[in-house]
């Protein structure tokens, strides 16, 4: 496995399509930073409206919204296409079972996945402290009576687990179609629009609403909010954990069963 | 293991078979491949060639029948097993974006080999020692056939399992090719299970053979047996074959014939001289009621093989 683990990683660092994806989150944050500060009003030489919290609340907004788009093109690049390139052929004899394949595979590409997804929130954490302390910002903030530190730990370790949660989601989309073409189209219809058909189920059959109040998808924008009762905690603790178990049995049945091309 | 304890056997498969939805690939094959030899492996396109080597491999399981892998046939051993094989099936199967040293650094990891240099001498070993740094896709076609064969090489695996490795190679590549595969079964008695559609490339190369129709397999031989069946002769058929053989031994001063249980002899020496043949038959009184000289190509064998499958069915 650690074999499996150390190809995994191999592989993930020289995967163009990740260097991409992490380039462009890093743009994409100091440009919402750029655009953030320079849109507030400018009253006698002073930029005022922002604190550091509330840049870095928006920057969980935008990473959630990237996260759906990037989920999908990584995966159809790092495991759909190796159905394509013929290389899992390769890795499927090389005397490991084929759950130890795709639980390194998922484990490599969540972790991957994980990394991308801190990028924002890390950027936007650091730039907003630099600013708030250069007097850019008009101050650190306060998100609502929660010690700062500890709503940035909680937001991050949440980014964490609804990140790995998502990848499950990405990995078992990438095996079951085999194609990164059609990953990639899939996954970005599936993360984008899967909030609104859930909430249409929900609105029309009782049974949805449960799913879809539980769901990962929904939850992501919930760990953001300043205050979370013990039952929220709970939710999202443990609603993110089920996806990865189920997403990843299912992932693994898959492939188990498929026969590489 | 000691080398002396290894099974005589490195494959062996038991009433192997594949079914798809609508098609039966592999039909109740039972194949054997010793240690140490080149086993071709021949068949027409869609005979279950790739079916047999995909199973082997792991990359499709059997609808029924048994894999037996270096003596090893539980589920879970015959996995660990395959960490013993290598293999290139169908198109090269590699990272277009990495280099060559890069494709080949994901096998080493994979397999856990510790020795970084073992990349370079495996580069080296299909004349690639030079190219280690080039884009994989950025190679010609016999390039990167070449580099497929170095990542399956690497490790020194047991079995190498090639299927149709000389595909759009060129002439000069091919005669490498086989040279090489001459060279790792001499030197290091690597056992390889090689499919390709140049049956007279397999004919310079293989110790046995496989003949495999319809997911069938029909025939398994040695080079041996099969240089036996090919080889000039002449064939004949006499009323009486005992006195006949009696005959060619005393008049023509050889055994070097075979006596089938149809009543036929197979006389490998004379083959260019069949009139002093007929006429030393002639002469003993015996009434000839066949007389050609024969003998065979591996294609022709092939195909007759092929043919007389098909006659059956």
């Amino acid at each position: 496995m650690n074999n499996l683990l150390s190809a995994e990683w191999y592989k993930l660092r020289k995967n163009g399509a990740y260097s991409l994806i992490c380039s462009c989150i890093a743009v994409m944050s100091v440009l919402f930073l750029t655009v953030s500060y320079l849109s507030t009003p400018k009253i006698e030489g002073y930029r005022i409206g922002h604190t550091a919290v509330e840049l870095y609340v928006n920057s969980l907004t935008l990473n959630s919204f990237l996260m759906k788009l990037y989920l999908g093109i990584l995966a159809g690049f790092f495991i759909s296409a190796e159905y394509a390139a013929g290389v899992l052929k390769r890795t499927v004899s090389v005397g490991q079972g084929r759950r130890q394949i795709y639980l390194s595979k998922l484990g490599m590409f969540s972790f991957g996945i994980v990394l991308a997804s801190l990028i924002a929130p890390l950027i936007t954490a650091a730039a907003g402290g630099v600013m708030s302390a250069s007097g850019l910002l008009t101050g650190l903030g306060h998100p609502g009576n929660v010690p700062a530190a500890a709503y940035l730990l909680r937001t991050l370790g949440f980014t964490v687990l609804f990140a790995a949660a998502l990848a499950s989601v990405a990995a078992f989309i990438a095996v079951a179609l085999a194609d990164s073409g059609k990953t990639i189209g899939v996954a970005l219809l599936f993360f984008l629009f899967i909030d609104q058909v859930l909430m249409a189920l929900a609105q029309r059959y009782a049974i949805f609403e449960k799913v879809y109040d539980l769901s990962p998808f929904k939850l992501l924008a919930q760990t953001a909010e300043f205050h979370l009762n013990g039952g929220d905690w709970l939710t999202c603790l443990f609603a993110p954990m089920a996806a990865i178990v189920v997403f990843t049995l299912l992932g693994i049945s898959v492939f188990q069963a498929k026969e590489i091309q | 293991m000691d080398k002396m304890d290894e099974p005589e056997f490195v494959l062996r498969t038991k009433g192997l078979t594949k079914r798809y939805k609508e098609q039966t690939a592999l039909r109740d094959v039972d194949l054997s491949i010793r240690r140490g030899s080149i086993y071709g492996f021949i068949g027409q396109n869609g005979a279950g060639k790739s079916t047999l080597m995909k199973i082997v491999a792991g990359l499709a399981s059997p609808t029924s029948g048994t894999v037996e892998l270096f003596g090893k046939s539980g589920e879970e051993d015959v996995v660990r097993a395959r960490a013993r094989i290598g293999m290139t099936i169908e198109s090269p199967a590699l990272f277009p974006y990495m280099t060559a040293y890069e494709n080949m650094e994901v096998r080493r990891r994979q397999k856990g080999i510790r020795d970084r240099t073992a990349i370079d001498r495996t580069l080296a070993i299909v004349g690639l020692q030079d190219a280690g740094r080039k884009l994989a896709r950025e190679f010609s076609l016999g390039m990167k056939q070449r580099l497929d064969l170095a990542i399956a090489l690497l490790g020194e695996p047991e079995l190498l399992i090639l299927d149709e490795p000389t595909n759009g190679l060129d002439p000069m590549s091919v005669v490498e090719m086989r040279d090489l595969l001459r060279r790792l079964n001499g030197e290091s008695g690597m056992t390889v299970l090689i499919s390709s559609h140049i049956l007279s490339e397999l004919h310079l190369l293989a110790t046995h053979y496989g003949i495999i129709h319809r997911g069938r397999l029909l025939e398994q031989l040695t080079a041996q047996e099969l240089g036996d069946k090919c080889r000039q002769h002449l064939h004949i058929k006499v009323d009486d074959p005992v006195r006949a053989a009696e005959v060619i031994a005393r008049e023509l001063g050889t055994t070097d014939f075979e006596a089938p249980e149809d009543g036929s002899i197979r006389l490998f020496r004379y083959a260019e001289e069949p009139i002093r043949v007929s006429s030393v038959l002639a002469a003993a009184g015996l009434g000839i009621e066949r007389f050609n000289p024969t003998g065979e190509s591996l294609e022709s064998y092939f195909v007759r093989r092929i043919g007389g499958a098909a006659a059956d069915e």
